[in-house]
């Protein structure tokens, strides 16, 4: 499919096109996105613009390189990556946002006024979050044998887990520290049908309270990365995810050592 | 000891939530009724002499 360019007089300034693609793409890579999907989308909406672009993706930062296909001007940003929370919302709208540029040819000040309404109104409700997460982690204790009291147990620990985890990040406490608080109280409360006799299933409980704290998506994404190359940004999403796990198991392991549970 | 820590942490959660729901509640209605028992300001908000230097008189490099 050969592409339509946009008229001469409609093709952006290369300088406002460059400042776009880092905002784009330092809110994408901060929502979870992978290293490919960045770099495609970001290709797509340059091209739609008449433009070319290089990408480097690291860890902590962007660089985009625009240049008008003329051979123009040529202008280089630097952007941190945003420290989000990872939103598959917000990841989806600006994927279909790059569609819209590409095939519907909305010019650059609709697109950014677009992009601005996408990031800032990623508006979940705290409590739905929190009900839901802990209803996936009660289910998660189902799937792995347990009985209605100990998804009950961690029904409650979780809960009371995640709570606590959203108020020590909007208290800025460090993410590992976070991890391994929430942990521990997770577990301290998922051995309660142990710790009073209930139900069948305590060690399942217990296992299983914690669940909500393991870093899924960034294990993930660390393998989609490395399939694809992005050697750096793998090796430091793969990184990331050791060491919240290791505080997640910090955390696991002094909650069974107060309640004497399990392997000590 | 399990029990103990059990209840140490339940007991924490417990102050926690109703830490978080008062101060949620007293910022409520304090927004809606701009009712602030306490703050911190110059005296000059309260007192104010003929005379006395303006807020932008006071600026010394």
């Amino acid at each position: 499919m050969t592409e339509i360019p946009l008229k001469e007089t409609c093709e952006p300034d290369v300088r406002k096109v460059c400042v776009f693609l880092s905002d784009y793409s330092a809110w994408l890579l901060g929502c979870g996105s992978t290293c490919v999907r960045l770099e495609k989308n970001v290709t797509r909406i340059a091209r739609a613009y008449g433009k070319t672009v290089d990408i480097t993706i690291m860890p902590r930062h962007v660089h985009i390189s625009v240049r008008d296909k003329n051979g123009g001007d040529f202008v280089t940003s630097v952007s941190t990556i945003r420290h989000t929370p990872i939103s598959f919302n917000i990841n989806t709208r600006l994927s279909e946002l790059s569609w819209a540029i590409a095939e519907k040819r909305i010019s650059l000040r609709e697109a950014e006024e677009r992009f601005r309404e996408i990031v800032t109104n990623d508006r979940q409700n705290p409590w739905t979050v929190l009900l839901l997460v802990s209803l996936a982690n009660a289910s998660f204790c189902r799937l792995f044998g347990g009985d209605i009291t100990a998804m009950g147990v961690v029904f409650m620990a979780t809960m009371a887990g995640y709570w606590l985890k959203t108020q020590l990040l909007s208290k800025k406490v460090d993410i590992r520290a976070t991890v391994a608080i929430c942990a521990f109280v997770s577990a301290v409360l998922g051995a309660t049908d142990s710790l009073f006799a209930l139900g069948s299933t305590p060690d399942i409980a217990l296992g299983t309270s914690v669940l909500y704290l393991v870093p899924g998506i960034p294990l993930l994404n660390s393998f989609s990365d490395m399939l694809y190359r992005y050697y750096i940004c793998s090796m430091s999403r793969f990184f990331d995810a050791v060491v919240i796990t290791g505080c997640l198991s910090i955390g696991l392991c002094a909650a069974m050592f107060m309640m004497n549970a399990g392997m000590f | 000891m399990p029990l103990l820590t059990w209840l140490l942490i339940v007991g924490i959660l417990i102050l926690a939530v109703i830490t978080r729901t008062i101060i949620f509640l007293h910022t409520s209605r304090r927004e809606r009724f701009h009712f602030r028992p306490f703050e911190i300001g110059s005296e000059r908000e309260e007192f104010f002499v003929p005379g006395d230097p303006q807020g932008s008189d006071e600026d010394i490099d």
